[in-house]
């Protein structure tokens, strides 16, 4: 991982701030996940990844890339999936 | 009254058809026009355009759209266009749709848009050639947005539909440090320099739902993922936006 530009391989032993950087840049490119809106973060030795995603089958897929990247980081996956049963209210937009 | 559904960032693939399904099912009970801001594709798939596609025309209300920078990824945005207009979408770049709603004219001018930041933090196109790029790419989405709604200042009522932000306001709550990647202060000039009643825009997950231009233009981030519903109801007025929605919907 040294300035390939690719960013993606396991990268465990490095610093935390190398683990965040390439596990968040895996999660927007690899085609399970394909998301930029989840953040990642090294917590007491465990990668944590936040945000949204759009379907189950992609939360779970975190756990893929993230084994890929990083795996001997333990996971929390925290990333929730968009549910939105709802019907919207109505704004007036003033 | 105009009643407009409104989202962005819905990031449709092969998994999501029962998702968009439920989502939109009863959209038309309470909307006039459906107003996509970006990222529809979670990367820009033919496959995953025809999931949109075959979406939004159960809705039974007209749709246009914007692309966003997922619809780029895999670089068949051209065929994801196609696929789209295919269903009856009007997908804007640089250009415009009108519809007639009840008597009253909706001109909608779209643009992907893109980023640079705003006033005092923004990049400037100086120096490298890669850094010109970048910056030329959001003038000239800008310079393009400007002409579109310029084009349809006839309508009763005028939107701006992007991807990327105008203001700073709506992404409060995203980090500092990557609003140059999150839209421009250049779209919001270009807005307040030709007029419109309405800017809409996604690409901001963890931002802020409300803001405004510097001219005083309602701006509505309605990414998904912050709107944490299924579309934003929006409601105007050709007389500059009365109270009344409610009973329409």
């Amino acid at each position: 991982m040294t300035g390939t530009g690719g960013g993606t391989g396991p990268v465990d032993g490095e610093a935390p701030e190398y683990v965040v950087a390439h596990l968040e840049e895996a999660l927007a490119r690899d085609p399970r996940v394909s998301e930029q809106g989840l953040h990642a973060a090294v917590e007491d030795g465990c990668v944590v990844v936040r945000g949204t995603v759009t379907t189950v089958e992609r939360q779970a897929a975190i756990a893929a890339v993230a084994g890929d990247v990083a795996p001997d980081h333990p996971l929390r996956n925290e990333a929730e999936v968009a549910d939105f049963p709802d019907r919207p209210e109505p704004e007036v937009v003033e | 009254m105009i009643r407009i559904a409104a989202v962005g960032d819905i990031h449709a693939g092969e998994d999501s058809p029962a998702t968009l399904g439920q989502q939109f099912g009863h959209l038309a009970e309470g909307a006039d026009l459906l107003l996509l801001a970006g990222d529809l594709t979670k990367r820009g798939r033919p496959e995953e355009a025809r999931v949109v596609a075959d979406a939004v025309a159960q809705t039974g209300v007209p749709v246009a759209a914007v692309l966003g920078n997922h619809d780029y990824e895999c670089s068949r945005h051209t065929e994801v266009v196609s696929i789209l207009e295919g269903a009856g979408v009007r997908v804007l770049e640089g250009s415009t749709a009108t519809y007639e709603i009840g008597g009253t004219v909706v001109g909608v001018a779209g643009t992907k848009g893109f980023g640079g930041g705003f006033a005092g933090a923004c990049a400037t196109p100086f120096g490298e050639p890669e850094t010109k790029a970048f910056i030329g790419h959001t003038a000239a989405l800008a310079d393009g947005l400007e002409a579109a709604l310029r084009s349809v200042a006839e309508a009763d009522v005028r939107i701006a539909l992007l991807h990327y932000s105008p203001v700073p306001a709506t992404l409060v709550g995203e980090r500092l440090e990557i609003y140059p990647f999150l839209g421009s202060y250049l779209l919001a000039e270009a807005v307040d320099r030709a007029g419109a009643d309405l800017v809409l825009h996604g690409h901001a997950h963890a931002g802020t739902e409300r803001g405004e231009t510097p001219g005083g233009v309602p701006v509505r981030n309605v990414a998904q993922p912050l709107l944490r519903r299924a579309y934003a109801l929006l409601c105007l007025d050709a007389g500059r936006r009365e109270a009344g929605c409610e009973a329409n919907a």
